[in-house]
């Protein structure tokens, strides 16, 4: 079944190793969230998926895959 | 499993609210369950039981509030909000469900032995009929249960679940 994966986990390292806290202040969610998104347990809504590709300044297809 | 300390603060807050919960349901059913075989259903002891039950988890809930507040809990964000709806919606078909076995139990003379059972129920082949406080027992023991279900559906999603 096809599911939505992210590169978020690979992004914030890239980002000079940016904690899931400071990731999860700056898109205004709790770092339970951050957690769970990296470990595809969680399917944000497209407000947060464009939250964190602002954050990481890329687009949102850069972030976040359907396959 | 976590420890408490790799819980979220708001994942620490349910878990206190079940065991608030479980804590004033295993008061109930040894206060039940200490009483004599011949004591009437309707009696004052029974009341005074249920009076005293719902007056301690009235004190447990205010205990519990003022602590979450000293604690500062945490604002809820999007996946605290869908996981919430979640335990809600599982919480209210319990409920539900509940209330329809108890209403089966009310009028067991028609729906229980006609739809439920296919005949005579045990309750009415045994000529009991619910009394006020026995309905009034049966809604409480509803409504705990749909509380405690939606609390540790909260937990499994928070710890497990994919929402």
């Amino acid at each position: 079944m096809a599911e939505i994966t992210n590169n978020i986990r690979r992004l914030r390292f890239n980002n000079n190793e940016m904690t899931q806290a400071e990731l999860a202040k700056a898109a205004g969610v709790t770092r339970q969230t951050i957690s769970a998104l990296e470990a595809n347990r969680y399917s944000p809504s497209l407000e947060l998926a464009f939250k964190i590709a602002r954050v990481f300044n890329v687009s949102i297809m850069d972030v976040f895959s359907y396959e | 499993m976590a420890t408490w300390q790799q819980l979220s603060n708001r994942q620490q807050n349910i878990l206190a609210e079940l065991a608030l919960e479980i804590a004033v349901i295993a008061y109930f059913i040894n206060k039940i369950m200490g009483l004599n075989d011949d004591t009437a259903w309707g009696s004052a002891e029974l009341g005074w039981i249920i009076g005293k039950t719902v007056v301690l988890a009235i004190i447990g809930a205010i205990i519990m509030m003022v602590v979450i507040n000293r604690r500062g809990e945490e604002p809820a964000d999007e996946r605290d909000h869908r996981i919430a709806a979640r335990a809600h919606k599982v919480a209210y078909l319990s409920l539900y469900v509940g209330v329809c076995l108890v209403i089966a139990l009310i009028t067991n003379s028609h729906i229980a032995d006609n739809y439920l059972f296919g005949g005579p129920s045990y309750l009415s082949a045994q000529g009991i009929e619910m009394n006020y406080m026995q309905i009034l027992v049966a809604l409480l023991a509803t409504l705990t249960c749909s509380s405690v279900i939606k609390s540790v559906t909260q937990l499994y999603l928070y710890q497990w679940g994919r929402v």
